[in-house]
């Protein structure tokens, strides 16, 4: 969050989550952080958690529709350091 | 299917058809013949949730409704430099509304000053207003960027060629308060164009947004419930060496209490552009994207110190 001068990032519930299994996309640009993320989904039990993380801002538009139409529950997403964000994906 | 018919110069998208992949080619069709000819067109589907948009246009109003103290101190308006309150601002357009506007810290660049930021003194004090503005422009950064992915394939470019000139972007989030008058008299926001790369637009309800077409019409933007207007700015229209129309836009002037929230993608500050390859003879030499949005702004931030 260093971009934004004074701001203070909120607490998000996310934080504290657990997962499954997880898939680092950092670097990757959209859209295959979703490419990667439904590879990974494939292989997962039903209501297990992906925890996808990934540097391009894009990716909060992309997993939002990728979950939607693969019938995925999106969670929601956690900004860590640098840039990077956690995607909380629940396999349907 | 996306509203393609020569008939609607501002057509209807649902953007689901894009980022899912059902039919990326159509919509890619769709918002490249859209900017050839009105350079507009509404996004639905967009995937940014109701409540973002509509907590931010509430707290649009609430913070507009602040006495002037609470507001911040306020500050010049100039371009994409601007941080903060502006209180009857004359931006490029002549508009003379109220704006508060927030970006990222522009330092460590020669071509682009030190700008204040909404920073500490920049955010007044209400509950919520600090992270829904700034969801806001998380959620309008990304999905800026994805519609411009969208016209890659339009302008013969290899896939993510965009991407890089928005690494550190001096993309722009404004709150709008238009001015209330009669309809039909001064304008909300008199005849302008957008100077960045793309520009999308939402309202809590009609936008009031008109956008001239290249036949010199002047159409009013299709109105949807939770839909985005999104609109090619200069840079794009640069980069496409004139195939894409960044066309003038007016907000005719509203008898009611009128809000806006306007995002502005604008490349990094050392972002060349230039028309693209396979465009044709380009018109336009290469210029960096801070040489070529800070002109004007420059010339505002000048006027600012010497008022100091």
């Amino acid at each position: 969050m260093s971009d934004w001068t004074g701001v203070i990032c909120a607490t998000n519930p996310l934080i504290t989550m657990e997962w499954d299994r997880e898939y680092d996309a950092v670097g990757l640009i959209c859209p295959m952080p979703v490419l990667k993320a439904r590879k990974c989904l494939l292989g997962m039990a039903p209501g297990a958690i992906l925890r996808l993380t990934a540097s391009d801002p894009a990716a909060l538009i992309d997993v939002r529709h990728f979950c939607a139409e693969a019938g995925h529950e999106y969670l929601g997403a956690n900004d860590l350091e640098g840039g990077v964000t956690a995607y909380f994906i629940r396999r349907g | 299917m996306p509203h393609v018919g020569e008939d609607i110069m501002i057509p209807i998208i649902d953007w689901q058809d894009f980022s899912s992949g059902k039919s990326p080619e159509d919509i890619t069709a769709c918002i490249g013949g859209a900017a050839r000819t009105s350079g507009a067109f509404v996004l639905t589907n967009h995937g940014i949730p109701r409540g973002v948009l509509r907590d931010v246009l509430e707290l649009t109003q609430v913070f507009f409704d602040l006495g002037e103290d609470s507001k911040g101190p306020a500050v010049i308006d100039s371009g994409f430099l601007t941080r903060g309150w502006c209180a009857g601002s004359k931006t490029a357009g002549g508009d003379s509304g109220e704006s508060f506007t927030i970006g990222r810290a522009l330092g460590g660049s020669d071509t682009a000053p030190a700008s204040p930021g909404a920073g500490d003194t920049g955010w007044p004090e209400i509950d919520g207003f600090h992270e829904a503005v700034l969801d806001m422009y998380k959620e309008m950064s990304a999905l800026s960027r994805v519609v411009m992915r969208a016209f890659e394939p339009d302008l013969a470019l290899p896939n993510s060629f965009f991407a890089s000139h928005f690494t550190r972007p001096m993309s722009i989030l404004s709150l709008l308060r238009y001015p209330v008058g009669q309809r039909g008299g001064e304008q909300g926001a008199k005849v302008h164009r957008q100077n960045g790369a793309l520009s999308l637009i939402v309202s809590e309800g009609d936008t009031g947004v008109e956008v001239q077409t290249l036949s010199g019409d002047w159409v009013p933007a299709p109105h949807v419930p939770s839909g985005i207007l999104v609109k090619a700015g200069d840079c794009l229209a640069r980069w496409s060496n004139d195939a894409y129309v960044s066309s003038p836009m007016r907000v005719p002037q509203q008898n009611m209490r009128h809000h806006a929230v306007v995002f502005a993608l604008a490349p990094n500050t050392d972002s060349i552009v230039a028309p693209l390859p396979r465009t044709g003879s380009p018109k336009y030499a290469p210029i960096t994207a801070a040489d070529y949005l800070l002109q004007t702004a420059g010339e505002f931030a000048a006027g600012a110190s010497a008022a100091e």
